[in-house]
């Protein structure tokens, strides 16, 4: 059958420039590549730094979880120097976790992932009265009525006849692929608008115990935050109310928004069951009750999954240099040894470009086609991320998941089996939100009895100064990011940062293949997929969305002349 | 007087993709140590839509960044209304969700400031570092005034 090869360069609503060339035959994809086509040099930069200052530069990697890669940081340096944090610092820190999980996954959901399933020119066609109808029928949540959804069709209305579709072009509106009713179209376009207001909420969480946000502020040895319950400008009562309340609105929105409408929209789309791919999961696990150095205490467990095997779960060790290793056979990386991987430890990110001359028609992928390494898990391509953690915890028989799981593939219909797709990634993300404002409430609750009993440490300084610290020293510093396992690896040496390495989620999920051709997460989640139209293939969007794809970037300028757009182009 | 917000985007790390960070420190080293009633400044470096609600709170809004306006580098930029893309358009843009898409959700639900004004430098390099490009470096003192001025035109007592 003839072949041919569609490329989709950049694509669109992730964050970074991310590229994907597929494979077609006749309506189904055969092979695919995934390819970073930005630089992360962040490495390089952070050589001979303080390595108390390491975690501000981190943070800069990406400005949407501008969070984890701080925290991961600080985590690696006090691994490295072996200081220990007061109990209310690992509990803000897991707030802090927590809101950026749930504020990432919604805006997710609804910003970036929910236009793959929601066509909101099919909106225009609804009938209100039946959307709110809908509405009530799956939800008490009170923004309902007839005028409401009325109200806001004729805001999609305006923006349509005006010609100029703004934040709503550059789709596929009509295609066959797009499975919902007007009338859930409507209802899916109206809450889109409500999580905006929502998600400006939630953050403040990350402005009272940062100080600010975007980009909070964060301190090797525990949090910047001073507690004192009646005094002026530090952490006290009102600001602690002020996080309550937030939680509180997460958790109605969440229960009566969000989840909802997960399901709804999951039922429309629930015969579609590809886009599984490599089924290995992997999560660091993180939440830790006690300390970071204790992974039994972790509230998101640790382990590895292979091929979707539920009866077994794998120990994961990051200071194996067996077991967590990148390489670059198929990355613009050079290696001494090309053929061997490295220990994060032991990492090096040395360029080599050796791609096509741009503008380029396609990429060769049996030569280096990525900025992205290859990292591998004992040899294997992991998948890591929301759907990673759920199948890792269902398998070490976490209630609170299992529950989760279970009870939304029941209201769906369907096995658990049905996990491993597209779908099964997004409802995972989904679920996940729930799952953390349950922590939320949980960790909120800790800090102030704590603190009622009298403990306010925020903040060990025993090891602050260098003198106290060793010659030299390393460690790993992990989280698990809003995108799945998300690791830095330190090396200290007189006082300064010999070493640095990042493994970010993304890199795993986005990896390109590797010298035994097993190909990375994403490429093979594209494999088989069925396309409407492969002039427009939206389903390929779908899948790689439903990994929320961070090419860990970050410049952005404003251009006054080009008011083109970053379009999705099929070749 | 009405509300006036200072907001600095850009990153650090990017050498000149952060010198609206760096215009926004001159600002606040500028400052008397307690801001001006009426005035709040920002440092919004590399975030998108957790912008939002500081955007569509201001009366009168100063955006300082980057800007690809295709000038020679360290040539200041002042945009005004319609001359500010509320839509993300470059291929430099890494951002998805970036400050463009911020002012475009703000007009759409019809909470747009009175007054944007944008300050800009062209940059010169966007590579890994901290450091600004000597021409970016040596605008700085003329981007302030200019800052300054509106601030002023604006009603800030400075």
């Amino acid at each position: 059958m003839a072949t041919k090869r569609i490329v989709i360069d950049p694509v669109t609503r992730i964050e970074g420039h991310l590229r994907v060339e597929a494979v077609v035959e006749g309506n189904k994809i055969t092979d695919a590549i995934s390819s970073g086509t930005i630089f992360r040099g962040l490495e390089i930069i952070l050589q001979n730094r303080d390595p108390r200052d390491a975690w501000a530069f981190a943070q800069r990697i990406c400005g949407v979880c501008t969070h984890v890669h701080a925290l991961a940081s600080i985590r690696a340096v006090e691994d490295a120097l072996q200081i220990t944090i007061p109990k209310n610092a690992n509990l803000i820190r897991n707030i802090m976790s927590a809101t950026q999980d749930i504020q990432d996954h919604a805006v997710h959901f609804y910003h970036l992932h929910g236009f793959d399933w929601i066509d909101v020119v099919s909106a225009l066609k609804a009938d209100p009265a039946q959307t709110s109808a809908i509405a009530m029928s799956i939800s008490k949540w009170p923004l309902s009525s007839t005028s409401y959804f009325t109200e806001i069709q004729n805001k999609i209305k305006k923006l349509v006849e005006s010609g100029q579709l703004g934040i709503f072009a550059n789709a596929y509106w009509g295609h066959p692929a797009y499975k919902l009713p007007p009338e859930v179209n409507l209802l899916g376009v109206a809450h889109y608008l409500e999580a905006l207001n929502w998600q400006k909420e939630i953050v403040k969480i990350h402005a009272v115990f940062g100080g600010k946000n975007p980009h909070p502020n964060y301190t090797v040895g525990g949090v910047p935050s001073a507690i004192n319950l009646h005094s002026h400008g530090v952490i006290n009562m009102e600001r602690l109310n002020l996080v309550k309340s937030k939680i509180d609105e997460a958790k109605t929105f969440i229960e009566q928004v969000l989840i909802p409408d997960i399901l709804a929209i999951a039922g429309f789309y629930k015969n579609e069951l590809w886009g599984g791919g490599i089924r290995n999961y992997m999560s660091y696990g993180d939440y830790p009750q006690t300390s970071i150095n204790e992974p039994d205490s972790f509230l998101v467990p640790r382990g590895v999954v292979l091929d979707g095997d539920l009866t077994r779960v794998y120990e994961v060790d990051l200071k194996d240099p067996e077991q967590i290793q990148e390489f670059v056979d198929h990355s613009w990386f050079r290696y001494d040894n090309p053929d061997a991987g490295l220990h994060p430890w032991d990492g090096k990110t040395e360029p080599q470009y050796d791609g096509p001359k741009p503008p380029y028609q396609y990429l060769d992928e049996n030569k280096g086609y990525s900025w992205s390494k290859s990292p591998r898990w004992q040899g294997k391509p992991m998948e890591v991320g929301p759907l990673a953690r759920f199948v890792v915890a269902y398998a070490k028989g976490d209630e609170e998941i299992r529950h989760l799981v279970d009870s939304a593939l029941q209201k769906l219909d369907l096995p658990l089996e049905a996990l491993f797709s597209t779908l099964g990634r997004t409802l995972a993300r989904a679920l996940e939100t729930q799952h953390r404002v349950n922590l939320l409430e949980k960790f909120y609750k800790d800090l102030i009895s704590n603190i009622k009993a009298g403990d306010t440490a925020t903040f060990n300084n025993e090891k602050w100064n260098p003198e106290t610290w060793p010659a030299e020293a390393q460690g790993v510093g992990f989280c698990e990011a809003p995108r799945g396992s998300l690791g830095h690896w330190v090396k200290i040496k007189d006082g300064k940062i010999a070493n640095y390495q990042a493994v970010v989620p993304t890199t795993w999920n986005a990896s390109p293949r590797d010298a035994k051709k097993q190909l990375g997460a994403y490429e093979a989640s594209i494999i088989d997929t069925p396309l409407a139209n492969p002039e427009q293939p939206l389903e390929v969007l779908r899948t790689i969305h439903s990994f929320d794809p961070c090419i860990a970037c970050a410049c952005h300028l404003l251009d006054p002349q080009g008011h083109e757009l970053n379009v999705v182009k099929a070749y | 007087m009405s509300n006036v917000k200072v907001l600095g985007v850009g990153n650090l790390i990017r050498q000149d993709e952060g010198l609206g960070i760096h215009l926004l420190q001159a600002l606040q080293n500028k400052l008397p140590p307690v801001t001006p009633s009426g005035l709040e400044l920002l440092d919004g470096g590399t975030g998108g839509l957790v912008l939002l609600d500081y955007v569509e709170s201001a009366d009168k809004l100063l955006i300082l960044d980057a800007v690809a306006a295709g000038r020679k580098p360290g040539e200041i930029v002042i945009w005004q209304e319609e001359e500010i893309p509320y839509f993300i358009a470059s291929k430099m843009t890494a951002h998805q969700v970036g400050l463009a898409e911020v002012l475009h959700w703000a007009k759409f639900r019809g909470k747009y400031p009175q007054e944007i004004v944008v300050v800009g430098i062209q940059p010169k390099c966007l590579d890994w570092g901290t450091e600004l490009s000597e021409e970016v470096r040596n605008s700085l003192p003329a981007a302030l005034e200019e800052v300054l001025n509106i601030l002023k035109k604006w009603g800030v007592k400075l």
